[in-house]
């Protein structure tokens, strides 16, 4: 059995430590706002926080994860009032929305590194992340929302 | 954990006799409890004694906020109270019509429906009120959920009615044919900017995709893919390996294909990995992206009898040019790589089928999944869910099948998840095509004749005519412009690999070439490509207008720097005999002409697509749609070696992302017209206009779609 701390509270699960923990966390635990995009860390939907920096959990086996803090977008914000969550909904960000946890977990680790983010910044923060509805414009304009400088 | 999470709620909805999922606070116990007093006037819309109103959506929600839009409708003739509309996703019924999602028909194609089932649901209200108080209806009116007597001021609110009151007016079809509907200087919710109802949900990691639900007991089922695309076969299975590791459940073989069926995702990739299979490649392990483009280039000179469309006489028409312009276009595969891998969760049970997934086709699904599986389209029960989405990709059911041979032998409810390199491998691309354009042109430079030749594989899942033809295929080449003595002659070119719909479908690539074959003629007779659409338009029209004010917005004909040029393109966008979108836009890019890199700076786009029912979802369509063609003229291209496709995932096939995302200026034009759809159109005119623009900034032409540097470069050559 493997022990994971996700979102402050204790998993144990028996899975082989080579496995990613995308899919511990979406199938196993049904955590189900983590995506599956792409597998290999071309597309960000699967974006989580370990210990507060953003990381591809398509890219992180089980074992490595093991003794970390791991967060997910339901644990992004005790009641999803998130300042980005806010900024999505007040900017009408998503349209199908499928890669918006990643997009925002990815954000949220921007805002904290960053709380003012250029708009440089904040490209280059969230290029990894693909978003084939093409709804960039208003990421964009909810992080700056999010971040007060819009 | 519970595996049975995503379950008990889906039952309890199903057991209140609203199958699907429901976007609300109200817990399902109290639901259900109320649902025997629910007023269901039609198929369309459920009022319960609490006064919520639930739309029920026949359309997938992919994006594009439909599910709003088509609440507004509901409610404006209902005149409901916004905060009560909740919507679900009902699972097929006949009762909902042809149940699919394409073409941008949506709204355009419910506002009718709608509102007339919003506004008999209010007369039935009414009239229920009225007779309650021995009063007139006609002194009765219904404003924001609310019947109320005019004389006296008594008012009851719709739930209230619906709890305590009979409900027994009936309305026949032609009663319901007869309605007066709203003006549009009376609409209260159509044309406001409300929330998408679905967004909160989305941003807390809440909605439920196809992907995300759990059945009680569910297995894992991973499909060995044959190594071709199309005609590949297994000759032989051993699966002894598979049976050792740990998880294992059953080999699934079939005719129609070899799968595992393991205890978690992991065992089953690792079993089916496991599995020796002797495949027959078929009868297309010779394709070749090169093998087709030959094929068709044969076929665009070959003399064809089938003629589309046809104005005046095309022969006399040519005879009469004093010079006529020749250009091929063509377009590569392009793949639909909607972000959420396909996937379905199936169920058999006592000879019927439970799938869960999002869909844009359940119709053609029912339809083509009871002939295959033996059973009455009654046992198929599509549960439809979001759609992490779609883009064409999703009318095709192909996992749905899968999932279902599947279950049938599982024993168990199974959890089909396709990777994406399975997915690129299994995809339905828009086919490559290969356009000939040819224009004569008399003395003052007015075209006389025009030829438009199309060879393509058609998608499946289209718009067919009576003759059996895919219009949607080609639709696109009958532009609005007016010009004399035109032929159209689409010919299918068959390659073996099935031909996907992709968002825009047919004027993805018709459009590209008459707007870019118009660039070429305006440059041959010197005359400004704007000015030339516009006489050719007669300078009146719907289109002409959207041309202007995309054109003066963008500041046309204003000095730019050297390398950099505007490029201008159009469409009157309907693949069926619907009203259409008439939309303009203007790129300008830049281009780099030692590398041939394309960099766009700004997309200027004007669309009247008659009356907005929701301005800010109208919006985010174009868009996002705009941004989509981008890409798609940038960068996208599937190609094909020995019956197999060369891209597996997003670092070979490269989509738009936020670092390559140029200012965007989109103006909605009023109009009181019937609303048209939003969701294709932008797309069709990007690749024209990049074109344009790269002509405009450079004098070299790229007729080749995507247009990557190394094209751009030996258009720079061919130039020089």
């Amino acid at each position: 059995m493997t022990t994971l701390v996700i979102n402050g509270r204790s998993y144990s699960v028996d899975v082989p430590p080579d496995a990613p923990l995308l899919w511990v966390i979406r199938e196993r635990l049904q955590l189900t706002g983590t995506k599956y995009g792409c597998g290999i860390g071309q597309c960000g939907a699967c974006t989580v926080h370990i210990d507060g920096a953003s990381a591809r959990s398509c890219g992180v086996s089980v074992a490595d994860a093991v003794g970390h803090k791991i967060t997910t977008i339901e644990g992004l914000h005790p009641t999803n009032q998130h300042p980005l969550q806010v900024a999505w909904i007040a900017e009408q960000v998503p349209q199908c929305g499928y890669c918006q946890p990643g997009q925002i977990m990815q954000a949220a680790a921007l805002l904290k590194d960053k709380p003012k983010p250029t708009d440089t910044e904040i490209v280059e923060a969230m290029k990894g992340n693909l978003c084939r509805c093409a709804a960039y414009i208003r990421i964009k304009r909810a992080i700056k929302r999010a971040a007060g400088t819009a | 954990v519970s595996l049975a999470r995503g379950w008990s709620r889906r039952e309890f909805v199903a057991a209140a006799g609203a199958a699907g999922l429901t976007l609300g606070f109200a817990p399902p116990a109290a639901r259900s409890a109320r649902a025997a007093a629910a007023f269901v006037p039609n198929a369309w819309l459920t009022i319960t004694p609490d006064g919520t109103v639930t739309v029920h959506l026949a359309k997938a929600e992919m994006g594009q906020g439909i599910g709003t839009a088509l609440a507004q409708i509901v409610a404006e003739e209902l005149e409901a109270d916004w905060k009560d509309i909740r919507v679900d996703f009902p699972t097929n019924d006949p009762k909902y019509g042809r149940m699919f999602t394409s073409g941008s028909l949506s709204v355009t194609q419910s506002f009718d429906v709608l509102s007339r089932a919003g506004a008999a649901a209010r007369i039935m209200l009414i009239d229920a009120a009225a007779r309650d108080w021995k009063a007139d209806p006609v002194d009765c009116i219904a404003e924001r959920g609310v019947v109320r007597h005019v004389p006296t001021g008594r008012s009851i609110a719709y739930g209230d009615l619906v709890a305590r009151v009979p409900i027994t007016k009936k309305l026949s079809p032609e009663e319901l044919k007869a309605i007066t509907l709203k003006k549009p200087r009376e609409y209260k919710l159509i044309g406001e900017r409300l929330p998408r109802l679905d967004i909160p949900e989305q941003v807390t990691g809440r909605t439920t995709y196809g992907i995300d639900v759990f059945l009680p007991g569910m297995a894992y089922a991973k499909v060995a893919y044959p190594p071709t695309r199309a005609g590949g076969t297994h000759t032989a299975v051993d699966d002894t390996a598979a049976r050792r590791v740990k998880g294992y459940l059953k080999t699934v073989a079939t005719d129609d294909l070899v799968a595992v069926v393991a205890e978690s995702y992991e065992a089953a990739v690792q079993a089916r990995d496991a599995l020796r299979i002797t495949w027959d490649r078929g009868p297309y392990a010779n394709v070749t992206t090169a093998s087709i483009v030959q094929e068709y280039e044969r076929k665009a000179r070959q003399k064809v009898d089938d003629v589309w469309m046809k104005t005046g006489d095309p022969g006399a028409g040519m005879a009469q040019a004093v010079r006529t312009h020749t250009a091929t276009y063509t377009t590569d595969f392009v793949d639909q790589a909607p972000l959420e891998p396909m996937n379905c969760v199936a169920r058999y049970d006592n000879g019927g089928y439970d799938l869960f997934t999002g869909t844009q086709s359940q119709a053609r699904a029912v339809q083509d999944l009871s002939k295959r599986l033996g059973v009455e389209p009654a046992k198929i029960r599509i549960h439809q869910q979001y759609l992490g989405g779609a883009f064409g990709r999703r009318l095709e059911w192909d996992v749905l099948f899968e999932a279902a041979v599947i279950a049938r032998d599982a024993g168990r409810p199974i959890k089909l998840i396709r990777s994406r390199e399975e997915d690129f491998a299994r995809g339905f691309p828009r086919s490559v095509t290969l356009q000939v354009l040819k224009a004569g042109l008399d003395g003052n430079q007015t075209i006389v004749g025009w030829e438009h030749t199309i060879v393509g594989a058609w998608h499946g899942a289209g718009f067919v005519d009576d003759k059996g033809r895919t219009v949607s295929a080609f639709v696109g080449s009958d532009h609005a412009y007016g010009i004399p003595n035109q032929i159209v002659r689409p010919i299918r070119g068959e390659h073996g690999v099935p031909g996907g719909a992709y968002r825009s479908v047919g004027p993805g690539y018709t459009n590209f070439a008459v707007e870019t074959f118009l660039d070429e003629l305006a440059s041959l007779s010197k005359i400004d490509p704007l000015h030339m659409r516009l006489s050719l338009l007669g300078g009146q029209s719907r289109l002409a207008n959207v041309i202007k004010v995309a054109a003066a917005r963008a500041g046309w004909g204003t000095p730019l720097p050297p390398n950099v040029g505007r490029g201008l393109a159009s469409v009157k966008f309907a693949l069926v005999k619907v009203p259409p979108t008439w939309l303009s836009a203007v790129v300008q890019a830049r281009v780099d002409p030692a590398s041939g890199k394309v960099t766009v700076d700004k997309i200027t786009c004007a669309v009247d697509c008659g009356i907005v029912v929701n301005p800010d979802g109208v919006r985010a369509q174009v868009e996002g749609a705009l941004l989509f063609g981008l890409s798609t003229a940038l960068k996208e291209r599937v190609t094909i070696t020995n019956g197999a496709f060369d891209q597996k995932n997003f670092e070979d096939y490269p989509l738009l992302r936020m670092d390559e995302v140029p200012e965007v200026d989109v103006q909605i034009v009023e109009s009181a017209e019937h609303p048209s759809g939003v969701g294709e159109p932008p797309v069709t005119v990007i690749a024209p206009a990049l074109s344009n623009a790269i002509f405009a900034a450079t004098g070299a032409r790229v007729r080749n779609l995507p247009f990557l540097p190394e094209r751009v470069l030996k258009a720079l050559r061919d130039k020089a």
